[in-house]
């Protein structure tokens, strides 16, 4: 869930590591004899605390003159104290004030070293995966640049110019078939044109025209041309889609075997990351991918291959602003698959899914934006989570009950003990639980998952201070009050 | 006749461990045909959620089977993640307001006896869109809100047949327990001492009014729609494309059982929110709210500067990079009014992409063609209702027309209006209102295709052109009617030929070279007449097409 992005992207790392830090360089400046000034007596401190606690003691009580006095007396004597100190330190030396101020200006600078060292670790902790990196040139067989020249001067013949108007829609529903050339062009216009009235012209045209039908369901315009899978993959890949880690599900060539040949390192921030077409693109897809009755342009693990990748997309940043887009795309391209296809590749998907990301979190991102309220999605996420949990304790699970056990010996009071480990899988099992038929309410996994959480709620206090403990408190009450519902 | 393919329209829901009680499975839709006006049998493209028609009455059986303890006490437990002190932490909150959506999705959209969102839950997620706080927030906020919307619709049509004559029924359910932001609006638009003013630059508006103002003052001040910080972009986009959403359903929904009907009671289209929203304001304001949508729909703000299309690369770059924006340009602005660095930045910067710009456009030019639908219901039916409004000039419709006689804000317009026959009827309209008397008298009143080819008969002859080439203000209009007129008559003739016999096919076929042929005729005649004062290509484009598809 995408809250757990920020939880775990929290600065309590950061100020744990400044205070220690502070600790030690405080600790150095108290060990230096010239500084001695500094320093305030420890007897006097002890005297203070205790007469305060005594204070606060008696005054619950009641205070009586004598204790007045007292305190009084002992707080002469502490400022007495104090002030011989600090005229007895006023002598020191014009150089070893220079060797002090040297001294904390190294330790200034340590401490900062430190601190962007621990931000950097803390920043692995934020969500998302760099998954677009330069774009690479697009082997289309139109001229852009020319087309783009020429636009204003030849528009009223030019198929461009046409659809622009409008007319070519009209045209080709009359003469009821689009012709290979003219689908083309407005296809990679759409994908590549960096005109956004063109590249929208054009993602209208073709989607009406996939979506249009007579009333027996017949397509009202035949298309001479559809993109192929290679097509589709080409496009990816020149809007700098990458995906080294996992094997591809089709076998063949396609994105994933392909590497780029320049370095990611070396992307310059111009090129980097998909165009806006991306979203024209994507619009298209959705409307190829409902037409399948009509337009079977992809096999099923064609079709498998595309989920994976709509779900890894979605883990860049730079997506985020379309993520509705992505998501209905996805639920219409996992309704693509005929309920044996579906059966045969749902795992296949789900194993490939699991295996897009080393890092706990973004694995749990991924079984995240499978979370859209669609039956067969929601079957492979559970796929997903179930190996995702399986893999972090490396053990084969297979059902809630093989979930649960994950839970039965988690020794909580170690000091060391990893909570956002725990965090995340407890996130991960309420996506495979809160879906899950057999849980029923009053059964032994059902009282066995809300005793787990009534355990951490226990265990764990809420001024815990332990990494993530407090965070996982929390998950656990809020899981409490909902499973008991 | 043609519909849309609808094999993915329906989405079961999964099953959950509740379904083990309830052993039917329930499927909800996403996507419905829409802009089907007149009832007309083309389909296009704009998504709709389909309403609960066969799943609704199971939908609603878990909250009244719950207790209203328990029902409080969910409500009690989300609302409780957003209280914070003063001095939170942003990010601390912005992980709350998630944990918010996520779980208010986890009740009330996964399982598959979900709970009715109440007021307060559906409140505080559109709230999230009215801060403008984080991308990620605003996205999955109106996922959310999209998701509620098809799983517990407020209005719906139920299904049935008649016992006694085997007909179909269509009953209008409204659920009064869903709250929706239009009725907030209605409600405010009954105050005395209202203001349809934008209060905070920072803030986007429920109120689709005041949104609009919104939208139109950061076009004004920025220099276009996409100006602006990301998060207000797509904030904005999002709560006008829910609000968009909400109108659009309730009105077919209604339409639907208004068509059904028998009796026609129009007092079921006078209940919709867009007939309420318009009907509330003042002649002023509804003026000024038909100027907001045609500023918001006029391409002109939209188009990408032509000096930069010299290579095709470059250029590429150089506009995908005006559209997508840096993430740390976004900053979250809390409630004291302080602003500090967008807890949206990711380490990298990353840029984030958003909907096209366009979409802004195509939604203000949706919002228009529901009101000239509702604006001719009221004409055609209002006058029948029992003492209905008082207000039932056509004042809008002649907002919308004077409008349009800009070519740039009909040209968008028309494009908006999917449907051909609504297309035509309002070219028809047009020329009714603004061609002189004689001519008007002379093409009298024939069905819409007939009206179609007498037009363009009449207009085929030069002096008669000359005499309506006059009354149009600029040149560009004549051609732009004419070629949308043309291009609407074709999509009707291929579908009605689709549905005729050969003799049908063969008169058609000839009408149909008629028409191409009048056309021609009238605009080469509009090109020696106005012929340097015309700047957009359409009259070539429409004359090459015509004569195409005639083969002439």
């Amino acid at each position: 869930m995408k809250w757990i992005k920020q939880a775990l992207a929290r600065p309590v790392l950061v100020w744990q590591v400044i205070r220690k830090n502070w600790c030690s360089f405080w600790n150095d400046i108290m060990e230096d004899d010239d500084l001695s000034w500094l320093r305030v007596d420890d007897a006097l401190t002890r005297v203070d605390i205790l007469s305060s606690s005594k204070y606060s003691r008696n005054r619950s009580n009641h205070l009586t003159l004598d204790v007045l006095l007292k305190e009084s007396k002992l707080k002469q004597q502490r400022r007495t104290r104090v002030s011989q100190k600090a005229d007895d330190s006023s002598s020191s030396t014009d150089e070893e004030e220079d060797d002090n101020a040297n001294k904390i200006s190294h330790m200034i600078t340590d401490l900062e070293r430190e601190s962007l060292r621990i931000d950097e670790k803390v920043t692995l902790h934020k969500w998302g995966e760099k998954v677009f990196y330069q774009q690479t040139p697009l082997e289309t067989p139109i001229d852009l640049a020319e087309d783009c020249r020429q636009k204003n001067a030849e528009l009223e013949s030019s198929t461009e110019g046409l659809l622009l108007s409008g007319l070519l829609h009209a045209s080709v529903i009359t003469e009821g078939r689009c012709d290979e050339r003219t689908v083309r062009r407005i296809f990679y216009q759409m994908v590549e044109s960096p005109d956004e009235l063109l590249e929208t012209a054009a993602c209208d045209f073709l989607c009406d025209l996939l979506m249009l039908q007579l009333a027996d369901c017949k397509p009202i315009c035949q298309f001479e041309w559809l993109p192929t899978f290679t097509d589709i993959m080409n496009v990816f890949r020149s809007y700098g889609y990458r995906r080294v880690s996992s094997v591809p599900i089709t076998g063949r060539s396609c994105v994933s075997a392909e590497k780029s040949g320049s370095d990611p390192a070396s992307d310059s921030d111009e090129l980097e990351g998909p165009p806006a077409n991306i979203r024209s693109f994507v619009a298209f897809l959705k409307s190829l991918f409902q037409t399948r009755h009509v337009h079977q342009t992809l096999s099923a693990s064609e079709a498998a291959e595309l989920v994976v990748i709509l779900v890894h997309c979605q883990m860049d940043h730079c997506i985020e602003g379309l993520s509705s887009l992505f998501r209905s795309c996805m639920i219409v391209l996992a309704h693509y698959f005929s309920e044996e296809e579906w059966a045969d590749k749902r795992l296949q998907i789900a194993s490939c899914l699991s295996s897009l990301s080393t890092d706990l979190l973004n694995q749990v991102l991924v079984a995240e934006s499978l979370h859209v309220g669609d039956v067969r999605l929601c079957a492979l996420q559970k796929s997903v989570v179930i190996l995702l949990l399986g893999k972090s304790v490396e053990t084969d699970l297979e059902d809630e009950a093989d979930i649960l056990s994950l839970f039965k010996w988690q020794d909580m009071k170690r000091k060391d003990y990893d909570f956002l480990t725990l965090y995340l899988q407890l996130t991960l099992a309420d996506l495979y639980l809160w879906s899950e038929p057999r849980l029923e309410k009053g059964g032994s996994v059902h009282e066995d998952w809300l005793e787990f959480m009534k355990r951490v709620t226990a265990c764990v206090h809420g001024s815990d201070e332990r990494p993530y403990a407090t965070k996982t408190r929390n998950l656990a009450s809020f899981l409490q009050q909902k499973y008991q519902h | 006749m043609p519909k849309k393919s609808r094999k993915n329209d329906e989405i079961q829901v999964p099953t959950t461990r509740r379904s083990t009680r309830s052993k039917t499975r329930h499927t909800i839709s996403t996507e419905r045909i829409s802009g089907n006006e007149n009832g007309s049998a083309i389909a296009i493209m704009a998504e709709m959620p389909k309403l609960g028609r066969s799943n609704g009455k199971e939908l609603f059986v878990a909250p009244e089977q719950r207790s209203q303890w328990m029902y409080r006490s969910i409500e009690e437990n989300l609302l409780t993640l957003l209280e914070h002190s003063e001095n939170a932490d942003p990010e601390e909150i912005l992980e709350d307001k998630i944990m918010f959506v996520e779980a208010t999705n986890a009740l009330c959209v996964i399982p598959n006896l979900a709970q009715v969102p109440t007021q307060k839950m559906l409140q505080a997620v559109l709230e999230f869109i009215q801060e403008c706080s984080s991308v990620g927030l605003t996205a999955s906020s109106f996922n959310l809100l999209a998701d509620l919307e098809k799983r517990h619709p407020r209005v719906r049509v139920k299904e049935s047949t008649s016992p006694d004559s085997g007909r179909k029924l269509a009953e209008l359910i409204i659920d009064e327990k869903v709250w929706s932001p239009l009725e907030e609006t209605c409600q405010e638009l009954v105050r005395p001492d209202r203001q349809l003013v934008p209060s905070s630059p920072t803030r986007v508006s429920s109120n689709i009014f005041i949104l609009l103002e919104e939208i139109v003052r950061r076009v004004q001040q920025e220099g276009g729609v996409e100006s602006g910080k990301d998060v207000v972009i797509l904030s904005q986009f999002s709560m006008l494309q829910h609000l968009m959403r909400l109108l659009q359903t309730d009105l077919q929904c209604r339409l639907e059982v208004f068509d059904s009907d028998a009796e026609k009671d129009y007092t079921l289209v006078q209940g919709s929110y867009l007939c309420r929203l318009i009907f509330g304001l003042t002649q002023a304001e509804k003026k000024s709210f038909i100027m907001s949508l045609k500023s918001i729909m006029c391409p002109s703000t939209l188009e990408t500067d032509d000096s930069m299309l010299e290579d095709g690369r470059r250029v590429r770059r150089v506009c995908s990079k005006s559209l997508r924006r840096v993430r740390e340009e976004s900053t979250f602005q809390d409630g004291t009014g302080k602003t500090s660095d967008s807890v949206e930045k990711n380490s990298k910067g990353r840029k984030v992409l958003l909907p096209a710009t366009r979409e802004f456009g195509r939604l203000a030019s949706d919002i228009l063609v529901l009101i000239v639908k509702v604006d001719t219901l009221n004409q055609m039916y209002g006058l029948r209702a029992a003492a209905c409004n008082s207000r039932r000039d056509r004042l809008l419709f002649e907002t919308l027309l004077n409008l349009c006689r800009e070519a740039s804000t009909l040209d968008a317009y028309l494009k908006a209006v999917a449907d051909p026959t609504a297309k035509l009827k309002f070219v028809m309209d047009y020329f009714l209102n603004f061609a002189p008397q004689p001519v008007v008298r002379s093409l009298g009143d024939f069905p819409l295709i007939e009206f179609l080819e007498k037009l363009l008969s009449y207009l085929s002859e030069k002096k008669a052109l000359k005499s309506v080439v006059k009354v149009f203000k600029e040149a560009d209009s004549l051609p732009l009617l004419l070629s949308h007129a043309f291009q609407a008559y074709l999509l009707l003739h291929s579908l009605g030929e689709n549905s005729t016999n050969d003799q049908g096919k063969n008169d058609a076929q000839e009408n149909r070279v008629r028409i191409c042929k009048f056309l021609v005729a009238a605009l080469i005649n509009l090109e020696d007449l106005e012929g340097p004062n015309i700047t957009l290509p359409t009259v070539k484009q429409t004359v090459f097409v015509a004569k195409r598809i005639s083969g002439f």
